[in-house]
C-alpha cells in the first residue's frame, strides 16, 4: 500500500514538473513550484504515519485479544457453571417435594384404610361418629392432596383421581352413617385392597 | 336464578341416607327442600346451590340420594336437573363434591324406582 502511495505521488509530482517546465519558458512561476513541491513532500510523509499507526494498532489489537482471553475463558465458564448448578438444584428440590407429596398421601392413604376397615368390619355402635368425621375430613384431605401434587406424570395424577372417586363411593356409600348399618366384609376387604394397590403404585414414584 | 345454601338452609351437617338416620338426611333434603324448589322454578330459571359455606365434608350417601334421587324416583331427568342447577363453592376443596355431585345425576337411571318414604 505504501509503495502505491509513493507512486502515485511520484507521478503527479512528475505531471505538475511537467506542467511548470512549460510555466517557466514564460518566466515566474518558481515560487508556486515550490510550494506545491513542498506539498508533496508533506503528503508522502503523512502517508508513511498513517501505514504506520494502522500496523501499530492491529498488533495492538491482536495482543489485546490475547492478554484478555483467559479472563474471558474464565468468566463464561463461570456463568455456565452458575446456570448449571442451578439447573440441577432446582431439578432436586422439585424431585424431592414430589417424593415428599407421594409419601404424605401414601400415608393418608393408609390412615383411611385403617379407619374405614375398622367402621366397616364392625356393625353400628357409639364409636361410629367419631370415625365417620374422620374418614369424611380425611377423604377431603385426600382430594386436596392428589389437587396439589405437581408431576409431570399425567397418569399417575390421573390413576390418583380415579382411586378419590372410588373410594369415596365405597366407603361413604350405601350405609354409611345410617343408624341400621350392618357390618360389610367384602366392602372392608374392597377398601383395603384398593388402598393397597394405589400405595404400591405411590411407591414406586416415591 | 334462585339460590339454595346447604349449609345454612339446610343443615350444616348433613349425614346419612334416608330419614331413618335422622332430619339431615338426604332422603329430607331431597324431598323436603330440594324438590319444592326445583318444581317452583320457571321455565328459564336456575337454582344456585352452595355448598361449601358452613359445611365441612359431605358423605356418598348423603350426596347420592339427595341429588341423584330426584332422577331415580322419576321427578325430573338427569338433563333437566344439570340444566337447572349451578353448584357453587369458594374452597377448591369442594371441586371434588361438585365432580361427584354431577356424576350422581348423571349416571342415575330415569325413573328406575318408585319412591316410598322410609319414614311417615
Amino acid at each position: 500500500m505504501m509503495d502505491d502511495n509513493t507512486e502515485l505521488a511520484s507521478s503527479f509530482s512528475s505531471k505538475i514538473d511537467g506542467v511548470f517546465y512549460f510555466l517557466k519558458a514564460n518566466g515566474d512561476c518558481q515560487s508556486i513550484h515550490d510550494v506545491i513541491n513542498e506539498n508533496i513532500l508533506a503528503n508522502q510523509g503523512l502517508n508513511h504515519s498513517i501505514d504506520l499507526l494502522n500496523s501499530t494498532l492491529t498488533t495492538q489489537s491482536d495482543s489485546l485479544v490475547k492478554q484478555f482471553l483467559p479472563v474471558i475463558s474464565v468468566t463464561i465458564g463461570v456463568v455456565l457453571g452458575f446456570f448449571s448448578n442451578r439447573f440441577h438444584w432446582e431439578y432436586t428440590e422439585k424431585k424431592k417435594k414430589e417424593s415428599e407429596s407421594f409419601e404424605k398421601l401414601s400415608n393418608l392413604i393408609s390412615d383411611i384404610e385403617s379407619l374405614s376397615v375398622e367402621y366397616w368390619t364392625k356393625d353400628r355402635d357409639d364409636e361410629n361418629a367419631k370415625n365417620e368425621v374422620y374418614i369424611k375430613s380425611k377423604i377431603r384431605l385426600l382430594s386436596k392432596y392428589i389437587r396439589n401434587i405437581k408431576t409431570k406424570d399425567k397418569s399417575i395424577k390421573s390413576e390418583l383421581e380415579h382411586f378419590s372417586f372410588d373410594i369415596f363411593d365405597i366407603i361413604t356409600g350405601d350405609d354409611f352413617e345410617s343408624s341400621q348399618r350392618k357390618a360389610s366384609k367384602s366392602k372392608a376387604i374392597s377398601i383395603s385392597r384398593k388402598c393397597s394397590d394405589i400405595n404400591a403404585n405411590l411407591l414406586t414414584h416415591a | 336464578m334462585k339460590t339454595f345454601n346447604i349449609g345454612k338452609d339446610f343443615s350444616p351437617d348433613p349425614i346419612g341416607r334416608y330419614r331413618t338416620d335422622g332430619d339431615r338426611s338426604g332422603e329430607t333434603f331431597r324431598e323436603d327442600y330440594l324438590k319444592p324448589i326445583i318444581t317452583s322454578l320457571k321455565s328459564d330459571e336456575t337454582l344456585e346451590i352452595i355448598i361449601d359455606d358452613g359445611v365441612e365434608s359431605y358423605g356418598s350417601s348423603f350426596l347420592s340420594e339427595g341429588f341423584a334421587g330426584l332422577v331415580k324416583y322419576g321427578y325430573i331427568t338427569s338433563e333437566d336437573l344439570l340444566s337447572k342447577i349451578i353448584i357453587k363453592y369458594t374452597n377448591d376443596d369442594f371441586e371434588f363434591f361438585e365432580k361427584k355431585i354431577i356424576a350422581y345425576i348423571k349416571n342415575a337411571k330415569f325413573n328406575s324406582k318408585l319412591y316410598e318414604p322410609t319414614k311417615s
